[in-house]
């Protein structure tokens, strides 16, 4: 019994072990706990011995601290030569678990590194000066950024000192091996450019003009007959800014807006409060009532079509028991002219995030609070009152974290992010887009954007370039292009149509819709063209409803979308805006990668046509069941978008895959039909989610499983979305490749929502309706008959698409996962962010 | 024959236990077992999955993996031959029956086939059905797999008849000499823990995903491929079974035949070389030295110290294991924090966050515990001399006292270095070595106590229960660490936890204490003497 006692002491380990392999995924919900930051306390030069061993430390940050960091999260470092030498200068030891050591093993200057084992972490990085004997090193006394992309690093030509703008002066701090190095250092200005003025006394260098190309200063300790270099590059004009204020002179309260060279990373409250490094302060002004963006942002009205706000707008004005809705939108940075990010981040967490929540099984759901100036995007469309829980909104343009407005602009070496949002991507809704390009022949290079609703939104922008860059994290699309431009319909057009009978009629849309389309999008939506007929069954009085056949309902729909396309005015080569991306990075999104917009333009933002709908929202409203919850109905308010192209080229690819369960569409369109329901209080409620009355998931799923598109590993179905063309209206955009050495890429597939609806043919028991009515039957009783509750779904469904319009939406995938996946944890790949370092 | 099975399959299996304490020790036995499988399987396939991509370095893997079963199949081969041919009892029993020489030698050796193949099957099948299934192999090789053990089986019993004479002289020399066995036992045990140390980090880095591949390095897999050739008779094997290279079985099957047939001549020889000494066996001298006298609780004491230090059980079982305690804890516990410090696993410490510290105390404690049980046949051990003990002109009480003390006060010193050892190296916080050397202290107090207790109990007709002993010392302390670490989902305080485990120990070990006092005279003066 003794040697057994020991013998299971022995195993217990093991056993415990497996145990928790057996357990750990029953008994956790086991997220991907991702660290979003590293955090050092190292200079950008730093000393190390020859033949001494280092202990290298770091810390790093999760997405959620309540979890621990997932697998694949824990910190690696890495060392490599920063010269031309074949022999390593040094090298990087672990004990195998969390202890790192640097042990230079011969002079020179290295680069060393930290980052995740998974790599998907913006990676930290400094300077290495193997040496042996004395040595020194000249680091700028507010650090870097440590997360350079671009290596060289950039000065602005001034320093603002409040409102005056005077010439730089770069404060130093100088690091020995030995103090008694300091006495003999002195300038040597024979490799010291004449652009600047060093006082060693002072540790200042002094920045007297822009210089041609690099600047260099050289401090030698002649004696010791060693010598440390100090290269940088001073921005003809630009700004040094290393306050909030001076962030903020560069930009928002600049009318013509002004260079901007990053010297401080600018963090949300709670992070730079967290920071010991001195080169963190707070986006913002923290007061003690709290931060007051209001004063300091830039707010702009929409570009993007807001003719229903206009209605609205108007409509408030005779109805006074309604709100107007503005059309100014926020920007918490508006850049005008370059702006020089030297790997620095800009995080507007305390700007974007929504501050009021709600605690749902441990989980915090945000939303905008009352005084958050972020409240999510301005809507295009919407059935309802827009500031009282609408029932359908369709979105237009969003606030803007850096808002690019301009012509020949260039952001370099930035990192922007909106938010820290934690794991929960619906806590993106209101957070607005990370990046919104506005002009033409701008450039976004060797940056990182994350952490928005949309990452980067560029419409009408011609000659947009992205290039090394990683976007990253979106509730949508990582890249969202589209126009603002449209064509409105012209009254007296005369278009041919087909009618529901399969014959063929010309007329104005208007003719057409007053009549026969109305018809056809009637029998379309709920099955009947004839009401009448309708209410002779319900009322038992006999008579039957017509059928026809779905090819013919599928032609006349077609025909009618074909009028509204404005084809005699818009062609594949009028196009409205361009991008080229070039070796940019996507890491997920919540839709797609790139997101190719056209507005939505079905017959009801047309004419309200069919008018059942309106039939249908009124009678409600006269019966008493419920407030007027759409009080009006404005027409004609979209039109055909114009085209845009994208080019992707270079070694751009797409860590996008996401599980089936995770492709959500919720952020596109907001609904709160379920919500009406509920306060309708009929018995029972109606679970009505996006995918019921917007199943774009579901029959996408289909086409991408049809074409083997869906990539099975370790239990799960997984779909990566480069390309979306999003929106019901004729879209006449291309996405093309140039050299692009990503493989894998589908073709386009056309992702029909009609096919599949005009499938849907439930209907319910008329007869049984009206006894049901006639005979004394509650309200209750009739929907709780499941047949009316899958009828309801359907029309509902059917009615979202003559909003957005009977155009196809167009998929492309991503079939090859090789290079993206890991087949053999079965687990989608994340990007190497410290690949941005090798194309810059 | 089958009477002679029989009767050897007694003198393996049977050991002093009766009745439910039997059948609980074959479940325990069966437990081990099931539990070795799974965590070979587990290393084996963990192993072997990493190797997949190095060309051959997966059969140089399963060829050392393969040779470690084999050796360690010779060593039970050696203690069971050993068992089987030089049991002083069954030799004179034997004697006495006419029965032919040859007819007990091929029952034995018939009974060691058979219990080799079936520890064979057990160990070596997981491994060659985990390279089958990650290689996807045919289905053949999951049936050949059975016929491995009969072909590895006489190159192992031939080395360990071999083996088996020099391993008895050994073993009496030892028995002689003291201080040497006590170095032998020493250097035996370390080594051990070394070879444990070496499968927990193998087994660490493949569960925690830490360091696998810095294990694995060029000069690792070079090594290994290189000492494949080596691994006789393994590699031979290796290639008849997972190569089909059948050139070699004709020199396998001579060779391990050959190391056979010397080791069973060896084993016939000196078996009756043994048996016929026992004819012309006489008592030696007894030594005789000088007698210093002592008072009679210095000389208790003595005799503690030299039953606890002298006998070659104990060195195994209890003083051996003292000595290495703090280090095996050490490694354990040590392997355990990684483990749910690491990927997914660390949910568990970040959700539970007690969870780490009490199994931390709970594995320190179950050690200690162990260990103690090595030394608490306090009565028992007596034997012959509980005569004695009821004679010698000493109270009960200091008599009982100084057996319990002594173990006691070694394996409470033992605790304390190895809860130095966890807190010097980081395995525990300063709070946590306090509270768990105090739990530990009160536990192991108490059940001195309860066995005690228990070994006054024992009759003649009634062996020694372990019922209360073991549910004190194991049943509350695993219950404590389960519900503490429920608790601590709800956000209970640690050192609440301590206090609550404290509280639960005192209040569990009062009613034993007590008891143990108001009958330990009654039950002392109860004692049977055995002649």
């Amino acid at each position: 019994m003794k040697k057994k006692n020991l013998a299971l002491l022995l195993i217990m380990p093991f056993l415990v072990a497996l145990f928790g392999i057996a357990t750990i995924k029953t008994a956790f919900n086991v997220i991907d706990n991702d660290v979003v930051r590293i955090n050092w306390e190292y200079k950008d030069n730093e000393l190390f011995e020859l033949n001494r061993s280092y202990e290298l430390t770091a810390s790093s940050v999760v997405a959620d601290s309540r979890y621990p960091a997932s697998e694949g999260n824990r910190l690696v470092w890495e060392v490599e030569n920063a010269d031309d030498d074949p022999e390593p200068h040094a090298t990087v030891d672990t004990d195998g678990h969390d202890k790192w050591f640097l042990r230079g093993i011969s002079t020179g200057k290295v680069t060393i590194t930290c980052t995740t084992e998974k790599r998907n972490v913006t990676p930290m990085t400094m300077t290495g000066i193997i040496y042996t004997g004395d040595a020194f090193v000249i680091n700028t006394e507010v650090s870097g950024s440590g997360q350079n992309v671009d290596p060289t690093i950039y000065f602005g030509e001034y320093d603002l000192y409040g409102d005056t703008k005077s010439q730089a002066v770069i404060k130093f701090d100088i690091t020995a091996s030995v103090d008694t190095i300091m006495d003999g250092l002195a300038v040597d200005y024979e490799n010291t450019t004449d652009n600047v003025e060093v006082d060693l006394a002072n540790k200042t260098i002094k920045i007297k003009n822009a210089g041609e190309e690099m600047s260099n200063v050289t401090i030698v300790n002649e004696s010791l007959g060693i010598s440390t270099s100090f290269p940088f590059k001073i921005v003809k004009d630009g700004i040094n800014v290393y306050t909030y204020e001076d962030l903020m002179y560069c930009t928002n309260a600049s009318e013509e807006g002004e260079i901007a060279v990053l010297r401080r990373n600018f963090e949300s409250k709670a992070n730079a409060e967290a920071s010991k490094a001195n080169n963190v302060t707070i986006f913002g002004t923290d007061k003690d009532s709290g931060f007051n963006f209001n004063e300091e942002v830039y707010k702009f009205d929409t570009t993007y079509n807001s003719e229903y706000i206009d209605h609205w707008n108007e409509f408030v004005k005779t109805e006074t028991k309604y709100k107007p809705v503005e059309k100014t939108l926020i920007a918490g940075i508006r850049v005008q002219k370059d702006f020089y990010g030297n790997g620095y981040t800009i995080n507007l967490h305390n700007l974007c995030f929504p501050t009021k929540y709600t605690s749902i099984d441990g989980e915090n759901y945000y939303e905008p609070g009352e005084n958050d100036l972020f409240k999510g995007p301005k809507p295009f469309y919407l059935l309802g009152d827009p500031n009282n829980m609408p029932l359908v909104t369709a979105f237009g343009q969003d606030n803007v974290g850096m808002y690019v407005d301009g012509d020949n602009i260039t952001v370099n070496d930035v990192k922007v992010k909106n938010c820290d949002f934690g794991l929960i991507v619906q806590n993106l809704d209101s957070t607005g887009t990370v990046l919104e390009v506005h002009g033409d022949n701008d450039k976004i290079v060797n940056s990182v954007l994350s952490n928005g609703k949309n990452v980067v939104r560029s419409f009408s922008s011609n000659n947009l370039k992205i290039e090394n860059c990683i976007l990253s994290t979106a509730r949508n699309f990582l890249l969202m292009v589209g126009s603002n431009k449209y064509e409105k319909n012209p009254d007296e057009a005369q278009h041919t149509f087909t009618k529901l009978n399969g014959e063929t009629v010309t007329c104005t849309i208007d003719e057409y819709l007053e009549s026969d389309g109305d018809k056809l999008l009637g029998y379309f939506i709920a099955g009947f063209a004839d009401p009448g007929t309708l209410l002779g069954i319900v009322l038992g009085e006999g008579g039957t409803l017509p059928t026809y056949p779905k090819e013919t309902v599928k032609a006349a729909l077609h025909s009618l979308q074909k009028a509204l396309a404005r084809s005699d005015k818009i062609s594949e080569s009028d196009v409205d805006g361009s991008a080229d991306v070039k070796d940019t990075i996507f890491y997920r999104s919540g839709v797609a990668s790139i997101g190719v917009d056209t507005m939505f333009n079905g017959p009801f933002l047309y004419n309200n046509k069919p008018s059942m709908i309106e039939t249908i929202l009124s009678l409600g409203a006269l019966a008493g069941m419920f407030d007027q919850i759409v009080p009006t109905f404005p027409p004609n308010v979209a039109g055909s978008s114009y085209p845009v192209t994208v080019n992707i080229s270079g070694n751009t690819r797409f860590f996008d895959y996401k599980t089936l369960n995770d492709w959500d569409i919720s952020g596109l369109i907001d609904q709160n039909i379920s919500e009406l329901v509920k306060s309708l209080d009929l018995g029972r409620d109606f679970d009505i989610t996006i995918d019921d009355i917007f199943p774009l998931k579901a029959i996408l799923t289909d086409v991408a499983k049809k074409n083997n598109y869906i990539y099975t590993a370790g239990g799960s179905e997984y779909l990566n979305i480069p390309v979306a063309f999003y929106g019901g209206g004729v879209n006449l955009s291309k996405v093309t490749e140039t050299e692009l050495l990503t493989s894998g890429l589908t073709e386009i597939k056309d992702v029909d929502l009609l096919d599949s609806y005009l499938e849907l043919n439930t209907a319910p028991e008329w007869g049984k309706l009206g006894s049901l009515l006639g005979g004394g039957g509650s309200l209750s009783d009739i929907v709780s008959d499941s047949a009316f509750i899958q009828y309801i779904k359907e029309v509902l469904t059917k009615t979202v698409t003559t909003v957005t319009g009977f155009e196809a939406f167009k998929f492309q995938f991503m079939t090859i996962p090789d290079g993206l996946f890991d087949t053999e944890s079965g687990k989608p790949l994340t990007p190497d962010y410290k690949d941005l370092l090798k194309k810059a | 024959m089958l009477a002679l099975l029989q009767k050897d399959f007694k003198l393996i299996f049977a050991g002093g236990k009766v009745g439910n304490w039997r059948a609980v020790s074959y479940a325990l036995n069966v437990l081990l077992v099931a539990m070795f499988i799974t965590v070979e399987t587990f290393v084996v396939s963990g192993v072997l999955g990493k190797l997949r991509s190095y060309d051959r370095a997966p059969l140089a893997f399963l060829s050392i993996a393969l040779f470690i079963v084999s050796v360690l199949m010779t060593v039970i081969c050696l203690v069971q031959a050993k068992k089987l041919f030089f049991n002083d009892k069954d030799m004179s029993n034997l004697t006495m029956m006419p029965i032919r020489n040859a007819q007990i030698i091929l029952s034995k050796l018939f009974f060691l086939f058979l219990f080799q193949y079936v520890m064979g099957i057990l160990f070596t099948y997981p491994i060659i059905a985990s390279y089958a299934s990650i290689f996807n192999r045919s289905r053949k090789l999951f049936y050949l797999g059975l016929f491995y053990p009969l072909l590895s089986f006489p190159f192992e019993c031939g080395i360990a008849l071999i083996l088996m004479y020099p391993y008895k002289m050994i073993g009496d020399f030892l028995k002689k000499h003291p201080l040497i066995q006590f170095i032998v036992a020493g250097i035996f045990v370390f080594g051990l823990c070394w070879l444990y140390s070496r499968v927990l980090d193998i087994f660490v880095s493949l569960v925690a995903g830490g360091n696998f591949n810095s294990i694995l390095s060029a000069d690792t897999l070079n090594a290994m491929i290189n000492a494949r050739k080596f691994m006789i008779p393994t590699t031979w094997l290796v290639e008849i079974f997972f190569e089909n290279i059948t050139r070699t079985i004709l020199i396998q099957l001579c060779i391990s035949v050959g190391v056979l047939l010397l080791g069973i001549a060896l084993c016939v020889i000196t078996f009756n070389y043994l048996r016929n000494m026992r004819f012309g066996y006489r008592a030696g001298r007894v030594k005789s030295g000088k007698f210093k006298p002592l008072s009679p609780v210095k000389m208790l004491f003595k005799k503690e110290f030299t039953i606890l230090f002298k006998d070659s059980g104990n060195l195994f079982s209890f003083t051996g294991l003292l000595v290495v305690q703090p280090f095996l804890v050490y490694l354990i516990i040590s392997s355990l924090n990684t483990i749910f410090s690491s990927g997914v696993f660390s949910y568990y410490v970040a959700l539970l966050p007690t969870f780490l510290p009490i199994i931390d105390i709970l594995l320190a404690i179950l050690a200690g515990l162990i260990i103690a049980q090595g030394a608490n046949s306090y009565i028992a051990n007596e034997s012959k001399n509980i005569r004695l003990i009821k004679i010698i002109p000493v109270d009960v009480f200091t008599q009982l006292t100084i057996k319990m003390a002594l173990p006691l006060a070694f394996v409470l010193a033992s605790e304390l270095v190895t809860y130095i050892v966890l807190f010097a190296f980081g395995c525990m916080s300063i709070s946590t070595a306090i509270f768990g050397f105090v739990l530990t202290l009160l536990i192991q107090t108490i059940f001195s106590l309860i066995s005690m207790y228990e070994e006054l109990r024992i009759k003649h007709d009634s062996p020694r229960s372990y019922f209360l002993s073991s549910t004190f010392s194991y049943l509350i302390p695993i219950l404590y660490s389960a519900a503490m670490i429920v608790a601590s989902y709800f956000g209970i305080n640690v050192y609440v936890a301590y206090i609550i485990g404290l509280a639960v120990i005192i209040a569990s070990g009062i009613p034993f204490v007590v008891r143990l006092k108001s009958r330990m005279v009654n039950l002392f003066g109860k004692l049977e003497v055995v002649n």
